[in-house]
């Protein structure tokens, strides 16, 4: 595929146009991966907002009622629900991994199996993640299938 | 795990448990009676063994996320309620008379539960296998 990028003036709206003769997998991941790229989200620590860009989450774990974002430097309470989170974000390569996390799939070093057919991912930041039983399925169907 | 799902790993676990079960049969045999002599029933054994050999799978069944200690705790259980009910089994249909007998055919159990899990951890690493290669490729074309 031929790319060209164009630079334009601080007025107008940065905008992607794909020409394709078919939206295919590959089209539907570049697109993916553009909304992705320009995603931020409110965070807060200590009751300091800050917006964190969707890329830079490593996970994000839901502790009794309030839910964290850890990135490479820094953990940021959001204030939504985990499921509300996963509902806005899973079309941007977040996946629900256990009852209580969410993992971001481009931050991801490898997967191995673990006892019970769970799998534990070691993150890119050393972390290591438990992909549980329940979800294993569904991570395959995603990454081996479709659907990414 | 849903119990559907149970079910169909049982069911994958069944047909490894008679295949090492016949393979077990095969080298005791040929070890400790090569000239013993059998009919059709025979066949049955394998078959019998690996279903009585699942029912205490069930053990290991939870609906809710296990932790690596409650699995493992539960794993040391299954493997002793499964000797302790094989071994019942085969005094019961009597295929075993006597303490040597026992301890082999114990052995032999222990062998085929390893073997079982060895297969299935297996299968979990060709899917981690390709998970990581799918991972690396879609992690290398967004890089791009």
């Amino acid at each position: 595929m031929k790319v060209s990028v164009k630079q334009i003036g601080r007025g107008q709206e940065e905008q992607a146009i794909i020409l394709c003769y078919e939206v295919n997998e590959n089209v539907k991941n570049i697109v993916s991966y553009i909304k992705a790229a320009g995603d931020t989200l409110a965070g807060y620590v200590d009751e300091r907002v800050s917006q964190i860009s969707l890329q830079d989450i490593f996970y994000v774990e839901a502790v009794d009622d309030r839910v964290f974002a850890y990135t490479a430097k820094k953990v940021y309470e959001l204030k939504c629900k985990l499921y509300e989170f996963i509902t806005l974000f899973e079309n941007r390569r977040f996946f629900r991994c256990s009852k209580s996390f969410v993992i971001n799939l481009m931050k991801i070093d490898n997967v191995r199996p673990i006892l019970n057919g769970r799998f534990l991912a070691t993150l890119f930041s050393g972390e290591e993640i438990i992909i549980s039983r329940q979800y294993v399925p569904e991570l395959k169907k995603r990454l081996l299938g479709e659907n990414i | 795990m849903s119990f559907k799902a149970f079910l169909k790993k049982c069911l994958m676990e069944y047909f490894v448990i008679t295949t090492c079960v016949t393979a077990a049969i095969a080298i005791l045999g040929q070890a400790l009676d090569p000239t013993a002599r059998f009919g059709y029933e025979a066949y049955w054994s394998p078959l019998t063994f690996g279903f009585v050999g699942l029912i205490p799978s069930f053990i290991t069944y939870s609906r809710k996320e296990l932790s690596f200690q409650q699995a493992l705790l539960r794993k040391a259980i299954h493997v002793v309620v499964l000797e302790v009910t094989l071994v019942a089994f085969g005094f019961w249909v009597g295929i075993l008379h006597a303490f040597s007998d026992t301890s082999l055919f114990m052995l032999s159990v222990f062998i085929i539960y390893l073997a079982v899990n060895l297969i299935s951890w297996q299968f979990d690493k060709k899917d981690a296998g390709e998970i990581n290669k799918t991972l690396k490729s879609l992690q290398g074309r967004s890089e791009q």
